[in-house]
Formats: structure tokens, C-alpha cells, sequence
């Protein structure tokens, strides 16, 4: 909680105090070890008013999710449709940990986790590929969210290893991730992407 | 070795394999010493004998016995961890995503399964450019880093059902992976 500053009070404020609380402690830790108790401290109310609001802790990490996918969704400019840059989650590592940390528990399916990114770059895919089955694109676009989130969650195990300290050798090898990435949403041969290739979108029609 | 000197040693690999396991399930920071020691079938004070604390031995286990782990996938760093465990060995793979989460990578920049995938490169593909040596090596380690994690969790959100979808899935996934390393002259195996 913030020290010193006014205990909530009032229904809007408890309320907004609890998702705020959840939203902040979900970017470090799993869902399962975040108490209802800690979530009141953390939120400076009384742990009676988390059930008597929300019914219960699950409830308020719900919502604290959806707090951060919103904060998400508004600042990388995919509420407002506008240009979302390549693994645009890496501005935001809280909510790429508290999807990771959720998705290890296995909690992630319980709490119904709003995954914008996902969204945005299925309805992407599926308007570039209309002739290529859609089972096929939903599953490329699975994959390449697994490098998009991996990419982001992982910077810090890989990004002191590339380009050995060379700033210009770091940004050449991050242009060819994004060049997989691209080829992984839509279904090209990410052996030529790392290559520095920039294959055109695939016509299934066309012929090979 | 005389018996009496044997016995301490393996009661502490024990002690290190069991932190791993249980590392392998859940983030390090929800394992405590007391459940490793219990895990492992070794006395609680044992913890204590062989390491400072019980974090001393998570970190152990995440730095030096984690890296031994995946060498060993890799024969000891000259050929690419087959395909197979990489998508199937949750221990290996599981552990390795939870260390990276909770960021016990953080400190000295050694990264001794990176530079011997960039070693096979080099072997492999002696006149490459080293930014795409680089680049498939980053890229096959974030997708099996990311596949523990992430994979059923995205599944289930773009709408796939994983009993019917699954092996297309993992196929898509081989055929990415084998793809990268296809492109540094290395094949793999199955």
C-alpha cells in the first residue's frame, strides 16, 4: 500500500484499492501464493472487505488481470487498433510475468485471463490468410505468442549473452527475432527469417 | 571410496536432484527446504550440513546442477537436445523456465548452453554470419524456454483443444525448431 496516504474507504475506493493491489502483486508472484490477507495489506483495507466486495480472493485477481491486460491493451495501441510494435510485451514485464506465473500454475484457464495480444494477432492473421485453414492459423499464432512471451519474459537470460556487449551486433540479431516472428504468425519458414529473409505473405491457392 | 565417504556425497546430489524436481513444478520461491529434504528422502538437517541455507541449495541447484542437466540432453555440449525432450521433458525445460522467471540468470552474463549451441554453428556452418548464428540460437532457446510456459495456456486462448489439436501443435512446433537449426547446417534429432 502507499504509506501515509488515506485508508480507502467506501465502496469505489475498497473496491479499486483491491484490483489495484492485485494487479501489482500478480507480476510477482503465482495466483496460488497470493493470500486474501496479503491482498488486503497490500491494499490497506480490512480482510473482511475482500469477501464482502468480491466474495473471495479469486475474484480480485481476476480483476487485477484484467487490469493489467487493459493497461496493456490501452498503452501498446492495440485498444485503439493504431500500429503495435514487435513483441510489443516487452514494455510491459509485470503483466508478461503474471501471465507467465498463471499459465505454470495452471490457473491461467480457471481465471479466464484476458490475452489481448493473442487476440489482436489472431484476428491479424486470420485477415492476412484467408485462404489457409483456420485451424492451421490458430495454431501458428499459438506458437508465435509462445516466442512473442518468451521473448519478453526471457530478456533477461538472453540479452546479456547477445550480440557480446556490441550494441549494432544486439539490434542486428533483435531485427532477425522479429523476422521469425513474423514468419511464425504466418506460417513461413522461420529457417529463412533468421537468415534475414522477409518471405512474402504464402497464397495457399498458389501454386508451391 | 571407503562406504562412509560415498554416502554424505550422494545424500547431496539427492538433496540437489530433488530442488530441481520441485523446481521443475512450481517457481523456486514456493519451495522450501523442508520439502526438498522430504522430496529427496534425506534428514531435514542434512540442508544444513551440506549448504549455509536452504536458499544456498536452491541456488546451487539452479546454477550448477540445472546447467549439468541440459548438457547432458546435449552430450555434454556436441549435439542439440533431441527434439522429443524438448517438448516432453518438463523436469529439464520446466526447471529451466521457473529459474529464468524468478531471474537466478541475472548475475554474470554466462550463458555455457548458448555458447555451445553457437559453437555447433560454427562447426556446422563455419563461413555464417554471425548474426544469424546468434539470432537461431536466441530464437530456438526462447521457443523451448516459452514452450513449458506458455504453450497450453495459448492453445486454449486462440480456441485449439489440446486432445484433438495437440500433435499438430507439437508438429508445427518441430518442423519451426528443426527449420532454425536446418539453417545453421545442424539436424536434429527426433
Amino acid at each position: 500500500m502507499i504509506e501515509g496516504g488515506p485508508r480507502p474507504r467506501g465502496s469505489a475506493e475498497v473496491r479499486e484499492a483491491l484490483v489495484a493491489a492485485a494487479a501489482r502483486l500478480l507480476g510477482g508472484s503465482a495466483p496460488e501464493r497470493i493470500s486474501g490477507r496479503r491482498l488486503a495489506e497490500e491494499a490497506g483495507v480490512n480482510y473482511g472487505l475482500v469477501h464482502h466486495y468480491f466474495g473471495g480472493k479469486n475474484a480480485v485477481l481476476r480483476e487485477g488481470f484484467r487490469r493489467l491486460a487493459d493497461d496493456y491493451a490501452a498503452e501498446s495501441g492495440l485498444a485503439t487498433a493504431s500500429h503495435v510494435a514487435p513483441f510489443s510485451l516487452r514494455n510491459r514485464p509485470d503483466f508478461v510475468r503474471a501471465l507467465a506465473y498463471a499459465s505454470l500454475s495452471g490457473e491461467a484457464d480457471d481465471a479466464h485471463v484476458d490475452h489481448p495480444t493473442l487476440d489482436a494477432a489472431l484476428d491479424r492473421a486470420l485477415a492476412a490468410r484467408p485462404a489457409d485453414d483456420p485451424t492451421e492459423v490458430r495454431i501458428d499464432v499459438g506458437l508465435a505468442t509462445v516466442f512473442h512471451l518468451a521473448r519478453c519474459l526471457f530478456a533477461p537470460t538472453v540479452d546479456p549473452w547477445t550480440g557480446n556487449g556490441q550494441e549494432d551486433l544486439s539490434s542486428a540479431v533483435e531485427e532477425r527475432l522479429v523476422l521469425v516472428l513474423r514468419s511464425l504468425t504466418l506460417g513461413l519458414d522461420p529457417g529463412r527469417a533468421v537468415r534475414g529473409e522477409r518471405e512474402s505473405v504464402r497464397r495457399s491457392s498458389a501454386p508451391d | 571410496m571407503p562406504d562412509q565417504e560415498v554416502a554424505p556425497v550422494s545424500s547431496r546430489t539427492a538433496l540437489l536432484d530433488a530442488a530441481v524436481h520441485l523446481m521443475s513444478e512450481r517457481p523456486p520461491s514456493t519451495v522450501t527446504g523442508r520439502e526438498v529434504a522430504e522430496e529427496a528422502g534425506v534428514n531435514y538437517g542434512l540442508v544444513h550440513y551440506y549448504f549455509d541455507s536452504a536458499g544456498d541449495l536452491l541456488r546451487e541447484a539452479q546454477r550448477h546442477h540445472g546447467e549439468r542437466l541440459i548438457a547432458d540432453l546435449m552430450d555434454g555440449g556436441t549435439r542439440p537436445v533431441p527434439m522429443g525432450r524438448a517438448v516432453s521433458d518438463r523436469e529439464v525445460f520446466g526447471f529451466a523456465a521457473h529459474v529464468a522467471l524468478e531471474g537466478a540468470h541475472d548475475g554474470d552474463g554466462r550463458r555455457p548452453v548458448m555458447d555451445a549451441m553457437k559453437r555447433l554453428a560454427a562447426e556446422a556452418d563455419p563461413e555464417g554470419d554471425p548474426v544469424h548464428h546468434q539470432a537461431t540460437v536466441v530464437a530456438i532457446v526462447l521457443l523451448q524456454l516459452g514452450w513449458p510456459v506458455f504453450v497450453e495456456h495459448n492453445a486454449r486462448s486462440v480456441g485449439l483443444d489440446l486432445e484433438k489439436n495437440g500433435a499438430a501443435i507439437r508438429e508445427r512446433y518441430f518442423e519451426v525448431v528443426r527449420s532454425l537449426y536446418r539453417s545453421i547446417g545442424v539436424e536434429i534429432d527426433e
